[in-house]
């Protein structure tokens, strides 16, 4: 990067709340049905049609405002705000510009292993767009999505990087996971981001002009588009250095495209639209109780940072690994459930963030959702430590468990006669003693003290029993052996 | 056919002496007879109500429940939903749209076992004061062919002039009830803001907008009040709490009742109004009223201000017209902006497309503050007023209107269209209960009404002075005349 | 006191959408003034003290919030039926225009 330029970014997170009914009408909010069958009169924009604010999409949004530390506004309002568009049913959205729900807040995240925290502007309740299918020579619109609950999480300009930018947006995106408040699914479009990019040299106080980004539905494809943008404008800068900088740079809307992999404008600001931002007369000031919210606060579950934290503490993870478990609930729960059966924390984070993971991944599952029982784990890891069979052992009915979900690793290694650790030590003592018989140099390079060739010789003994040799039998014997070949 | 009022009829049914297939049956006949010269009813719902009277009847016959609106036959302004049934709002943009479900109002008639005749014009999308802005239809004054009912709901006041129903809904934004029933001669209230819900109406100023019954006398209206005034779910501005209760004008005003009349703004009225205007202060003050000066010369920009934030509001409201998901969608339309472009080129009307530009303007950047923001703390400030000559009496008297109704083509220029509602829109802007009357009758013979303002909520106050009043008077009495001269 | 012109007239037009020939700006430009000048009066009022009025019920300052729960919708088949243009389920429109 290049070290002249400060870089100002600020990100738009717009969030789906799960709840089970839309935000203003009490058609079901559901992904993946067929077009146009989750709808009611107020979601089709019918004349006559009134909205009724959804009781869980506020707790949903004070729960978030909560959770990172916002302040949750006793009175808030709605406003709409004029656009025409075809997936906008009344060619006006019903959002919350001039006074949002919660101000303020938030969030920590790890960017290159160091907390960091990233402060949030506000955070508004708003109703989401249906959705418009390009056609080669027409368009569809499908309402199912339109009144759907959003939140609006509002950054302040706070981030310098991509990778602050991707932080952030993970962090956000673990805490709404965490609060149950949001599916957070990109691909099914739960969770979407805005970013705003500007950049200016250091020491110049003024904000130069922000491009405004969209249309990125990935976090690489954010860190992508983020890099880009910033380069970018930072060469136009730089190869003009003498003209005026808001001509150089005109405030635009860009969005992402993912196979040129650049910014590409949408509309310059003179085409920018007049929102004509007034008070909803259709609805009332939305009022909260201080009892109310601080209900909501006992309730809360412990947020990701915290649990990322605990687990370093409790469990010796390091930020990294803790990172990793605790970036998901889901993840995280699943590994505590493992660690409740199984005394070795560090083992368990290294088998499933490793072997399992780097396992389930092929078939599209993460170790939550890959019908592998926690206790299974536990129990291969507990196999492990016991010395009843092999690391190398273990990898390969890592992947019979992968297979066959639900299958414990202890009937797996009954059913299979390969896994069983070589049990004979007659046997073994006769192999060891070949190795020994048949590498008279190295034995005598043991005996002067160069130990490290004693691993070669382990290494020998095992290839001749496969691998399945117990690593402290065979030294044992060898060791045996060894000195015994002195005489 | 003799007028029968809502309350007559339907105790005349509910006793036997006459059936249900009997009313539909005279009242069908009526609207045939007269409404070709009319043209109060867009779409009269014929097997409706036939299908109507015999489940009454069977009813009846059989000792069922019957609701307290069984026998009463309603016309409903055409901007209301009626399910199964086309919603045109006067305007061509919608002449196909078929209603998938009732206004909470319908649903409500239905509940208690109302007719719904039909659907009568009004000014497209509720905008006018005379009804001649329907894109549809003429809807003729029943006491003079020649001159306007009224607007915007001039179908339905026509309709229960001409004892085409006995109760007609109407909505109200800026006086569009009220004036439409001083120039038809009959009763009207628009109720407190918030009383009647308006699930199913076809906004125009949300923040102004309510549905109202129009009817002989007001009897009739607390009859509609009993069924309509009540909280409704899917209506978030709905008053939660209390239904409409009726109230006794002997434990409200028996001791007497103080009238407000804001003289200071009453100057320019002329004098043939005036003159009635006096003598209804005359009856009131015989009922037990004393006379109290009120200033509301606030009200000299209420006009302004509803100008501005009534079409702010309609300016969105109407943008959902776009050709898109339903009504009209224009055929020389070759790309998607020319869908909105051209749909809405042809289906407004010239009075909505100037509103909505005026709404456009005063929202757009730059100009807010200056427009819309100033209008909602002129607003503010008339609330205020209200509510300080509320402290001074117990309802403001004032005119309905400058005059009485008008010929066709007398008011070309919009604005001094927009003039006819000087005396209405206060009552919006405040959200109060606003109640007309007819109140007597110029030389020629036309009708004028008197308006009693209200305290929110007072609602029943208002209707049992208005009871009091047509007690002891007999201006509502009087109808346009049916076999010889209103209908040459 | 604001001069309205036919360039604000259009502007206005095509912010909501309605094609206006210029026959019809033309037409509509001086009731348009006439109006915007009425309206202007209100400036006459000193409003420095005055909160603007959102809301105007008494009493009820509070939005009603509904329960979470689905209800039944509308059906399908009677929303479609107003469409003026369907397919495979969806409302029809023209191609959207990348440019605009």
């Amino acid at each position: 990067m290049n070290h002249k330029w400060d870089v100002i970014i600020g990100l738009e997170i717009h969030a789906q709340l799960n709840t089970k009914s839309k935000l203003f009408s009490g058609d079901a909010n559901r992904f993946g049905d067929e077009p146009n069958v989750n709808i009611s009169a107020l979601t089709v924009g019918l004349p006559g049609s009134l909205p009724v604010l959804n009781k869980e999409a506020v707790r949903k949004a004070i729960r978030f405002g909560l959770a990172t530390q916002g302040q949750v506004q006793l009175w808030s309002r709605f406003d709409r705000k004029s656009y025409f568009y075809p997936d906008c049913p009344r060619n006006y959205q019903i959002t919350q510009y001039e006074f949002p729900i919660v101000r303020g807040g938030h969030v920590v995240a790890l960017v290159d292993g160091n907390e960091k925290a990233f402060s949030i502007h506000c955070v508004q309740l708003e109703d989401d767009a249906g959705m418009l299918k390009h056609f080669s020579s027409f368009a569809g619109v499908d309402f199912n999505r339109a009144g759907v609950p959003l939140i609006e999480i509002v950054s302040k300009p706070c981030m310098s990087s991509a990778k602050e930018a991707v932080a952030y947006a993970m962090a956000v995106r673990s805490i709404l996971e965490y609060l149950d408040v949001s599916d957070c699914n990109m691909e099914e479009g739960s969770l979407r981001f805005d970013v705003n990019v500007s950049v200016r040299p250091q020491g110049e106080t003024a904000f130069r002009n922000k491009i405004e980004i969209k249309n990125m539905n990935s976090f690489s494809n954010l860190e992508q588009a983020v890099a880009h943008e910033i380069e970018r404008q930072i060469a136009l800068y730089e190869q003009n250095p003498n003209e005026d900088p808001g001509q150089i740079v005109p405030q635009a809307t860009f969005r992402w495209d993912p196979q040129l992999g650049k910014t590409v404008l949408m509309r310059t600001k003179e085409n920018a639209e007049d929102y004509r931002y007034f008070p909803e007369p259709d609805l009332l000031p939305l009022v909260l109780q201080q009892e109310e919210i601080d209900a909501e606060q006992e309730r809360l579950p412990e947020l990701p940072l915290e649990k990322e934290r605990r687990f370093v503490r409790e469990f010796g993870l390091s930020a990294q690994q803790s990172c990793f478990f605790t970036m998901d609930r889901r993840t995280a729960d699943y590994f505590e459930q493992v660690v409740e059966h199984c005394s070795y924390p560090k083992l368990v984070a290294n088998w499933l963030a490793v072997e399992f993971t780097g396992r389930l991944k092929d078939q599209g599952k993460m170790i939550w959702n890959s019908g592998i029982l926690p206790v299974h784990i536990a129990e291969l890891i507990g196999m492990i430590q016991e010395k009843r069979i092999t690391g190398k052992m273990a990898k390969t009915i890592a992947d019979d468990m992968v297979a066959n979900p639900g299958l414990s690793p202890r009937k797996i290694v009954e059913q299979t006669a390969a896994y069983r650790p070589f049990q004979d030590l007659e046997q073994l003592q006769v192999i060891v003693q070949e190795v020994v018989r048949e590498h008279p140099e190295v034995v005598q390079e043991v005996l002067a003290g160069r130990d490290r060739k004693f691993a070669y010789l382990v290494g020998q003994v095992m290839k001749r029993t496969q691998g399945s040799a117990l690593p402290d039998d065979v030294n044992r014997l060898l060791r045996t052996a060894i000195e015994c070949a002195q005489y | 056919m003799e007028t029968l009022s809502a309350c007559t009829l339907h105790h005349r049914f509910v006793s036997g002496a006459i059936s249900a297939k009997e009313i539909v049956q005279n009242l069908l006949h009526h609207i045939k007879q007269y409404d070709s010269k009319i043209g109060a009813y867009l779409l009269v719902l014929e097997s409706d109500l036939y299908a109507q009277a015999d489940y009454l009847d069977e009813k009846r016959q059989r000792g069922g429940r019957l609701g307290i609106l069984a026998g009463v036959p309603f016309a409903i302004k055409d901007n209301m939903h009626v399910k199964g049934h086309i919603t045109t709002c006067g305007s061509k943009f919608l002449t196909n749209f078929v209603a998938p479900f009732d206004a909470t109002v319908v649903r409500r008639i239905k509940e208690e076992d109302g007719f719904v005749v039909g659907k009568t014009n009004l000014d497209e999308f509720a905008m006018g004061s005379s009804c001649e802005n329907s894109a549809l239809q003429v809807t003729r004054n029943p006491w003079n062919l020649d001159l306007v009912p009224g607007g915007s709901s001039g179908g339905s006041a026509a309709a229960v002039a001409a004892s085409m129903a006995s109760i007609g809904l109407g909505s109200d934004t800026g006086g569009s009830i009220r004036l439409p029933a001083a120039f038809c001669g009959i009763s009207a209230l628009k109720p407190t803001y918030g009383r009647i819900s308006r699930f199913g109406l076809v906004a125009f100023g949300s923040s102004l907008d309510q549905i109202g019954p129009m009817a002989y006398d007001c009897d009739d209206i607390e009859l509609a009040m009993q069924a309509l005034g009540v909280h409704c779910e899917r209506d978030s501005t709905s008053l939660p709490g209390e239904s409409f209760v009726p109230v006794s004008f002997e434990a409200k005003f028996g001791q007497g009742m103080r009238v407000g009349v804001p003289w200071q703004f009453l100057e320019a009225l002329p004098l043939e109004s005036r003159k009635v205007f006096d003598e209804t202060i005359a009856h009131l003050k015989e009922m037990g009223g004393h006379i109290v000066d009120v200033d509301l010369s606030i009200l000299k920009y209420a006009l302004a201000v509803y100008y501005i934030l009534g079409t702010a509001e309609l300016s969105t409201n109407l943008a959902r017209f776009d050709g898109i998901r339903y009504g009209l969608r224009s055929e020389r339309a070759g790309n998607l902006d020319e869908v909105y472009d051209f749909s809405r080129e042809e289906g407004f009307g010239d009075e909505v497309k100037r509103r909505i530009l005026l709404g456009t303007f005063v929202l757009s950047s730059g100009y807010q503050d200056a427009y819309y923001k100033q209008a909602q703390k002129v607003r503010r400030i008339i609330i205020d007023k209200f509510a300080e000559a509320f402290r001074a009496c117990d309802f403001v008297a004032m005119p309905v209107s400058t005059g009485a109704a008008f010929p066709f083509g007398a008011k070309k220029d919009p604005l001094s269209m927009y003039l006819e509602d000087i005396y209405t829109v206060g009552a919006n802007l405040a959200g109060l209960p606003a109640l007309t009357i007819p109140s007597g009758h110029l030389e020629d013979g036309r009708p004028l009404g008197v308006q009693l303002v209200a305290p929110q909520r007072h609602d029943a106050e208002i209707i049992s002075v208005g009871k009091q009043f047509q007690q002891r008077t007999n201006y509502h009495k009087r109808r346009p005349n049916f076999q010889r001269g209103g209908l040459s | 006191m604001t001069k309205v012109t036919k360039e604000n007239v259009r502007y206005l037009a095509q912010l909501c959408r309605i094609a206006c020939s210029e026959a019809k700006v033309d037409s509509l430009l001086e009731d348009f003034q006439n109006v915007v000048s009425y309206v202007e009066q209100l400036n006459e009022i000193d409003t420095s003290e005055t909160e603007p009025c959102s809301y105007v019920t008494l009493g009820h300052t509070e939005t009603p919030l509904r329960e979470d729960i689905v209800e039944e919708p509308l059906k399908k088949e009677e929303v479609m039926a107003n469409a003026p243009s369907t397919i495979a389920g969806l409302v029809r429109v023209p191609s959207v225009l990348q440019s605009s």
